[in-house]
């Protein structure tokens, strides 16, 4: 809770103010946007195994959120915020473009994740889920420490 | 020498199946996405294997047995150093060296399937008992998952394929024919593996008790 009230604090400020925050706050706000990203994958999921049944308004709320909070997190990674709970890996800065690169890759999958929701077909969800969560891991392998 | 039994026919299909499917496991989280649903589901099969092998060496038939391969540490200094005395000059089973490999791979194959029900990845999947402990905890059961138990089962098949490298080139004796056909040579006193109907039965009732134990685990 305190997290997501913390997140939603935060999303208050410009992407750009988040480079006058200190590090510490700076690594907040991100860990509470992925857990955030996380808990709507999640749900997501849950309907698309049928473990909850499917309801077309929650699942776009799940993929535009999703959406927001990528688009939150291509900026949130200003220089020099890491250290303390940080698990990102100091690679994140030192390749910046390509970690760039790999955030929009994540970012478009998410765009056709929210556009498969709408069009709402589930199959084509699924392997559209399946994607996402494949382009997560690719930066998850490389930039985030274990 | 005659042809003996020396391997039963559930125990090399254990063999095979658990060689087939932790090849599997590896490929399938290898392409990831929607495919690591593969990955739990052939990590449950092999959960399952590794209770049936666990009840086998108990029940099972004799070289299956782990009492008949359970050696001493100066037994098993004894054999790397070439001394040919004692039970091994008898016994067509795992040598005091290969039953090592056998214990240490079914230790870290049960280790690794257990860690992946604690596991997550941070993104959308998790292991079916992660409900239970604390986010720390099944992170340190993801790490040991995919930085240790991994490369653990790698080092042990690597070591195992060299052993049987070895044993064709250098000793000349082929231990794969066996593990398919279930026979060596031996002589006349060899003591003959039960590999009867019943036996199989037998086999068919501790698997099917092996994945009703693993269905319940994974449903809790």
């Amino acid at each position: 809770m305190k997290k997501i009230l913390l997140a939603l604090a935060v999303c208050t400020l410009s992407a750009n103010a988040l480079s006058q925050v200190p590090a510490e706050r700076a690594v907040q706000y991100r860990q509470s946007g992925y857990y955030l990203m996380g808990q709507n994958l999640s749900q997501l999921n849950l309907m698309l195994k049928g473990e909850v049944p499917f309801n077309k308004p929650g699942a776009e709320l799940n993929a535009d959120a999703i959406v927001l909070l990528g688009k939150l997190m291509a900026h949130a990674y200003p220089a020099g915020s890491t250290g303390g709970e940080s698990k990102a890996k100091p690679e994140v800065w030192s390749e910046a473009p390509k970690f760039k690169q790999l955030q929009l890759s994540s970012q478009l999958e998410a765009e056709r994740l929210q556009a498969a929701v709408k069009a709402g077909d589930q199959q084509i969800l699924r392997v559209r889920f399946g994607d996402l969560s494949k382009s997560c891991k690719v930066c998850h392998d490389q930039y985030k420490a274990k | 020498m005659k042809k003996v039994r020396i391997w039963d026919l559930p125990t090399r299909l254990f063999h095979w199946s658990l060689a087939i499917l932790v090849f599997a496991a590896l490929v399938t989280e290898r392409i990831g996405g929607n495919v690591i649903d593969w990955h739990f589901r052939i990590g449950y099969a092999i959960l399952a294997l590794v209770f049936f092998r666990l009840a086998w060496g108990f029940i099972g038939p004799h070289y299956a047995r782990f009492a008949n391969f359970i050696f001493s540490p100066a037994t098993i200094l004894a054999y790397i150093r070439g001394k040919k005395s004692g039970p091994r000059a008898t016994s067509y089973g795992h040598n005091p060296v290969g039953s090592l490999s056998v214990f240490a791979l079914l230790l870290v194959v049960l280790a690794q399937t257990a860690s992946g029900l604690f596991a997550n990845d941070d993104i959308v999947n998790e292991g079916p008992l992660v409900h239970f402990i604390s986010k720390d905890l099944s992170d340190s059961a993801t790490w040991f998952h995919a930085q240790i138990g991994g490369n653990l089962i790698y080092g042990l098949i690597g070591l195992h394929l060299v052993a049987i490298a070895f044993y064709f080139f250098r000793k000349k004796v082929n231990l794969v024919k066996p593990m398919i056909t279930g026979d060596k040579q031996a002589d006349s006193q060899a003591i003959e593996a039960k590999d009867t109907v019943g036996v199989r039965i037998t086999a068919v009732i501790v698997l099917l008790a092996s994945i009703g134990a693993v269905y319940f685990i994974v449903n809790l």
